[in-house]
């Protein structure tokens, strides 16, 4: 066990490639991994981002800056690392992206969609290092997420066939508009784009941010009309992928459940009327941890599957479509419920927590 | 003189079971004393009094008259606790059938992830058990196929009313396949939700529209969850009634609804314990907990 949280912890780090994070203190957080776990369940070894000269300056313009305290803690909470791994895809990845959209190279562009999709990747690493370390269940139900979110998680995130939903809509989109003239086609992409370059911007810089939109290139724009039919067929072929393994992996889930249900039964009936709480309760947990180290399994799963749905779409269509494709997936996961239903549910909603209530 | 000290004997032994939480009826169950008394009642039971043998003496017939009405005054307050047991059951599952139909009516938005994720469940509890916001169905009967089977198998040494059920570990394996096919059925109706939700929801790519109209999706798609969340409401509804009014005779499913409440009560306990051996300094419990 100790030695697979080895390697996890080294995949999490050797899968920022393009970011070239490395390792500052492997020897102390290898000698006693055990330890840091039990201590601070819910948290992450805390990565020290070394920069490569090359690279250099595309990493300031994509990283935060961290201070020297931050890298001498080792671990640190779930909810910390997802607000900062939010935040960096919001402020930065995603108007990084946007905007090299708008600029000739295709490098950069291409450099741009690698860099957002290591940054998708890198929160299913740290999904699966926080679950090997006991803490599958509050990942399955976390409690950072905004609580309008959960109810849209599958298996601690979004639902793989999210991403081929999505993918589907760039065509399905060109299909419904192909009969008409190439004048809607501006339209709508022209209200769409706007509403994605002014959303959270004030009304008065509307006026250039539409006459910014009319510049977007025609390369991006058109990305998605007609696609080639061998681009079709490997769409059909990543969706027949997803859907044999979601259920599969839904079956598990159920099946970690169901078993632990007759574990508690049976010994429930077994032993009726004889044992006192604590013991009824010591073998309940015996069960729910059986169970979870069945889950850890599943989430780990699940998360390999969403990396490869999301490498398999990428590695498939051209860098504007990728572009196009993350774009809509980090709009989404940027966009939030309680900006349209009011502060006041934050307010109501968030304050009183999970936590303090069932104690 | 003997026959009432052996009806005194029979009397306490049946106190004794009654003091042990089993509610037992007069069936006999095949010791000397109990096979006695049956022949007695057997022969003195049908007919009337008057008419019946001739050789017993008015005192005789007076003693084994106030052997009867002693007799029958017990059977009738056992009848009476069972009917008092019927009607807890009932109330029990009047209480069940209120909570997983509440007014689903007046649901806002908020309280549609409290459904999913209710803020009285540890995450441990909700990882262990809980499938769109409370138990499965399916579990439900697994819990009743226990007792079925645990009774079948150790029925001498318990309770005899437990072996009482030819097939009905069948017809419960029956409707355990059956509530499954319609929890399966919810699932992908969830799945479908949760893998579409980036087509309606208005922060997704393909909607730019006025804040009314985007409250207005995202009530709709929630609206959608609720309907999903009602049915499993009713799923579950349903396994407990057919499993308390169709299945189980009334002391059964008292024992059942026991059962049922003290294995959530110690799973809850030991969530709940797992909250406490965390940290408090992590950030995201001092949310919750400070």
């Amino acid at each position: 066990m100790q030695v697979r949280r080895r390697k996890k912890n080294l995949y999490l780090l050797s899968s920022f490639p393009s970011l070239s994070l490395s390792l500052h203190r492997p020897r102390t957080r290898k000698k006693k991994p055990q330890e840091h776990l039990k201590k601070n369940p819910l948290s992450l070894p805390l990565q020290n981002k070394k920069k490569k000269p090359s690279i250099e300056n595309m990493l300031k313009s994509v990283l935060p800056g961290r201070k020297k305290t931050d890298i001498s803690r080792r671990r640190r909470p779930f909810k910390e690392y997802h607000e900062e791994w939010f935040e960096l895809l919001k402020n930065r990845l995603l108007p990084g992206l946007r905007q090299a959209m708008h600029e000739s190279s295709v490098a950069q562009l291409s450099t741009h969609v690698d860099i957002l999709r290591h940054h998708l990747y890198s929160y299913y690493d740290a999904l699966d290092l926080s679950a090997a370390a006991d803490d599958v269940a509050r990942l399955l139900h976390p409690s950072w997420r905004h609580p309008l979110e959960t109810p849209f998680l599958w298996l601690g995130d979004l639902h793989p066939y999210l991403f081929t939903n999505l993918l589907r809509s760039f065509l399905n989109r060109d299909d419904d508009e192909t009969d008409q003239n190439d004048d809607a086609v501006f339209q709508s992409l022209n209200l769409r784009n706007r509403f994605l370059l002014t959303a959270g911007e004030d009304k008065n810089n509307e006026n250039d941010n539409v006459n910014e939109l009319f510049n977007r290139p025609w390369h991006i724009v058109m990305a998605w009309r007609n696609p080639p039919a061998s681009l079709m067929a490997r769409i059909d072929q990543i969706e027949c992928g997803v859907r044999l393994m979601v259920p599969a992996l839904a079956a598990r889930a159920r099946k970690a459940q169901e078993r632990f249900v007759v574990a508690v039964v049976g010994d429930y009936w077994g032993g009726r009327r004889r044992r006192n709480k604590e013991a009824a309760k010591e073998v309940a947990g015996k069960a729910v941890m059986a169970e979870m180290d069945e889950m850890v399994g599943v989430l780990v799963d699940a998360n390999r599957l969403r990396r490869s749905v999301l490498a398999e779409i990428i590695a498939a269509t051209s860098v504007y479509q990728a572009a196009l494709f993350l774009e809509g997936l980090a709009q989404f996961l940027k966009g939030n419920v309680a900006v349209i239903t009011g502060r006041r549910w934050e307010e109501n909603g968030r304050g009183g927590g999970k936590d303090d209530t069932c104690a | 003189m003997n026959s009432m000290d052996r009806f005194e004997e029979d009397d306490r032994e049946e106190r004794r079971e009654d003091g042990g939480g089993v509610l037992n009826t007069d069936d006999g169950d095949g010791d000397g004393e109990s096979c006695w008394l049956a022949k007695t009642f057997h022969c003195k039971s049908p007919g009337k009094p008057g008419s019946a043998k001739q050789g017993f003496s008015w005192e005789k017939y007076g003693q084994w008259k106030q052997e009867q009405k002693q007799r029958t005054a017990r059977l009738e307050k056992q009848l009476k606790a069972r009917w008092e047991l019927e009607e807890l059951i009932d109330e029990q599952l009047k209480s069940f059938y209120v909570y997983y139909h509440r007014a689903m009516v007046s649901v806002q938005l908020k309280d549609i992830p409290q459904l999913l994720m209710p803020s009285w469940a540890p995450p441990y509890e909700l990882a262990a058990m809980s499938w769109l916001g409370d138990w499965r169905p399916s579990a439900i009967l697994e819990l009743v196929l226990g007792l079925v089977s645990s009774s079948s198998s150790s029925s001498s040494s318990t309770s005899p009313s437990y072996a009482d059920y030819p097939g009905a570990e069948q017809l419960l394996l029956q409707l355990k396949h059956e509530i499954r096919i319609e929890e399966q059925v919810l699932d992908e109706e969830m799945a479908e939700i949760q893998a579409t939700c980036i087509l309606h929801l208005p922060f997704g790519p393909m909607n730019i529209k006025s804040s009314e109209y985007s409250l207005a999706c995202v009530q709709s798609v929630f609206n959608t969850i609720e309907r999903v969340i009602t049915k499993a409401q009713h799923l579950r509804f349903k396994a407990l009634e057919l499993v308390l009014k169709k299945v189980l005779s009334p002391i059964d499913a008292a024992e059942f609804l026991v059962a049922f409440e003290e294995i959530q009560d110690s799973i809850h306990q030991f969530a709940v314990d797992q909250l406490q051996k965390v940290p408090v300094t992590l950030p995201f419990k001092a949310l919750g907990s400070s």
